[in-house]
């Protein structure tokens, strides 16, 4: 059991890193589906930080479903939004509409932990990391400057992604959020093809959430940019397979986004969703919707969301070497330290 | 984060939302703030969701003092709803906030129920009753057409309230489901309620009776009387050489406001469930046959009326008991019992027993 000082010191870190100050008008969202201790501790955090926080907290809803309308725009009407349930409405019109208007007035985000699985990351990350930071703008700027990038392992994968024009095909997050330890983005749809051997962590987004480890290779083959097939070869592989058929809809195959983690003090153990974007040395393989403006013109409409987290894989930027077998390369200027109990 | 039910809270809960029409669809807010119980908001929360409403809970930060704003921003937010619960333990009546919520211009509507222990008490034993919403309604009737009351006592009270202008200083109803778009109400016990013009508030006043001096003196009950001197609408002396005048008389000092003095509202309370003196902790607004004085901010255009234009860094509500009121010469009040052909007389006494 956490103690919840613990935990309102943890988040209040995550305002001060944000510069969150009196003059803020913070709006917390929350479901009744979230680990009441860290909403208590975010809203309370937000009050230590000299803030005057509403904490919007609404019924419990199917993943990627949207919010009411009431919320929608009180959500809009933030300085610093605190999302502590981004799943119940990501990649629908309701949160882009807040996106958008968030960015037109300059507001901005606290990154957050809702949920029970989040505790032990939440906590090891704390905001502020000088070599998460660093690696922030590195990676960035790589990757908004790159052409292509493969993909590979030695177990067999082999995948070419277009990054496509930056500045329509955004990467997130935005260069003022540096503690956020992963670079993603969403490239033109057609223009990903080739090989996965996937090993890693899987984690089904929605419509349900299902989220396990996976050792045993799944074999999968992309063809402009979406799945065309996945060798039904062990269970995990047949469940993965027919999870995809279940949609009925060719939208659901579609190539999404791809992120390249390095925040090095996250464990992958609970599967949580931070722990699966920013893990240190994984490249994340998305399926399915993808409608957001924190991807720029993405307009993906499906009703499926899957990020798997490919790990042990090598990244190339055209041509350029920059991780190898899980482990960032010296070229690639990410600081490739050695991690706790590494050999 | 759900929050524990308390089973007898929910059907409570269920039967305030029924009763204020909530419908399918509409948006429901839940208002809070941290000194709320949490199971009593996830009760309204529940109870609304149970009538098709994805309704959604807005908490703040609970404020420190009296009149204190909720953040203007959150209260925009809640104008984005049908109905609003108002289930905060905040003293906000008479803020600017408050006043826009529940502004002439909104369509919102404000349910007030409040959000502490005490409130659960009240409206569990006081909740709204079909009966006494007739009595709630006649007294509307009665008070809103009138020029002039007068209340007057055993104890010497000679007060005369002019009624003014009707428009200006609108009565209002307490007590009655919200159902109409922009009403506000409280909705336990029963009372009507008006602001009056300052200048047509003259005479005296030997206060006995019980008030709640939230931020000062609380469960006060006054036996001995106190002396309160009002001309044109400002208490201009109290009188009495006893503990209790002292102690109001030094609350209303501390506030080190002229506008703390000035006439706020009159009250009229209906409710037969709420018995002074059976009840120490009755509401005291509710409570049958009292009179309310109030004392300090008024403002709130959206329910006194564009008349009540008092800014005060205070407010008192002084519960009058006992006391005779006739309302342009016609009594309908005497001696803390109301006539009977006033048609406002509570069940307890139409049904006969003790005087």
């Amino acid at each position: 059991m956490i103690d919840a000082t613990t935990l309102v010191q943890a988040a209040l870190a995550r305002y001060r890193a944000r510069q969150v100050t009196e003059r803020d008008h913070v709006v917390l969202l929350a479901s009744t589906g979230n680990y009441g201790p860290l909403v208590e501790a975010y809203h309370r955090g937000a009050v230590l930080a000299g803030a005057d926080p509403l904490l919007i907290v609404y019924r419990d809803r199917p993943r990627f479903s949207g919010l009411p309308p009431a919320v929608v725009r009180a959500a809009a009407d933030a300085d610093v939004l605190v999302d502590l349930n981004l799943s119940a409405w990501v990649y629908t019109d309701s949160h882009a509409h807040v996106v958008r208007a968030m960015r037109e007035r300059g507001a901005r985000w606290v990154w957050t932990a809702g949920f029970e699985e989040d505790l032990e990351n939440f906590l090891r990350t704390p905001p502020g990391d000088p070599l998460v930071a660093a690696r922030f703008r590195q990676v960035k700027r790589l990757i908004d400057g790159a052409t292509r990038i493969r993909i590979t392992s030695q177990l067999g994968t082999d995948l070419t992604i277009a990054r496509g024009n930056p500045e329509e095909r955004a990467s997130h997050p935005p260069a003022d959020w540096p503690d956020a330890g992963v670079v993603g983005f969403a490239p033109p749809e057609e223009e990903v093809n080739g090989a996965i051997a996937f090993v890693g962590a899987l984690r089904i987004q929605g419509p349900r959430l299902y989220k396990r480890h996976i050792t045993t290779p799944i074999r999968m083959t992309v063809t402009r940019g979406r799945l065309t097939n996945i060798q039904a070869t062990h269970p995990d592989a047949r469940f993965l397979r027919d999870w995809f058929a279940s949609f009925n809809d060719p939208l659901a195959y579609q190539f999404a986004h791809t992120n390249l983690g390095f925040d090095h003090r996250v464990t992958l153990e609970p599967l949580d969703n931070y722990a699966v974007h920013v893990h240190y040395g994984g490249v994340l393989l998305a399926f399915g919707m993808n409608y957001s403006p924190f991807f720029g013109t993405a307009r993906v409409r499906a009703r499926n969301h899957v990020d798997m987290l490919l790990i042990g894989a090598s990244y190339e930027i055209d041509g350029r070497s920059i991780l190898e077998a899980g482990r960032f390369t010296e070229e690639s200027g990410l600081l490739n330290l050695p991690r706790e109990g590494s050999a | 984060m759900a929050t524990t039910l308390v089973p007898d809270l929910l059907p409570l809960a269920r039967r305030l939302v029924e009763l204020c029409g909530v419908q399918p669809g509409e948006t429901v807010i839940v208002f809070c703030d941290d000194g709320t119980v949490p199971a009593w908001a996830a009760a309204f929360h529940a109870a609304a969701t149970d009538r098709g409403c994805d309704a959604t809970v807005y908490r703040c930060a609970a404020r420190q003092g009296l009149i204190v704003d909720f953040p203007p921003r959150a209260i925009e937010a809640l104008l984005q709803a049908d109905i609003v619960f108002d289930l905060s333990t905040s003293v906000w009546a008479y803020t600017d906030t408050h006043g826009r919520l529940t502004g002439p211009d909104q369509s919102v509507r404000v349910a007030y129920v409040g959000g502490n222990a005490k409130s659960i008490e009240t409206i569990r034993l006081i909740p709204p009753d079909p009966e006494l919403a007739v009595r709630i309604r006649r007294a509307r009737d009665l008070v809103d057409g009138v020029e002039t009351f007068r209340i007057t006592s055993s104890l010497g009270t000679d007060l005369i309230l002019r009624r003014g202008d009707r428009e200006q200083f609108p009565v209002l109803m307490q007590g009655i489901p919200v159902t109409e778009p922009g009403q506000f109400g409280d909705l336990f016990g029963g009372w009507v309620a008006m602001a009056l013009p300052e200048a047509g508030v003259d005479g005296v006043v030997q206060y006995v009776g019980a008030y709640d001096a939230i931020g000062g003196p609380y469960h006060r009950v006054v036996d001995e009387p106190i002396a309160l001197h009002i001309e044109g609408g400002r208490i201009t002396r109290i009188g009495g050489d006893h503990e209790e005048a002292r102690a109001l008389a030094q609350w209303f000092r501390s506030w080190r406001d002229p506008n703390s003095y000035r006439f706020s509202h009159f009250n009229v309370g209906l409710d037969h469930r709420a018995r002074h003196y059976r009840f120490p902790d009755t509401n005291l607004h509710a409570a049958h046959g009292g009179m309310i004085l109030a004392f300090g901010s008024n403002y709130s255009p959206g329910i006194f009326g564009r008349g009540s234009i008092v800014r005060a860094r205070s407010h008192v509500d002084l519960t009058l008991m006992g006391a005779s009121l006739a309302i342009d010469g016609r009594q309908i009040l005497v001696d803390g019992e109301f006539t009977p052909d006033s048609g406002l007389r509570g069940p307890h006494v139409q049904g006969g027993g003790a005087a």
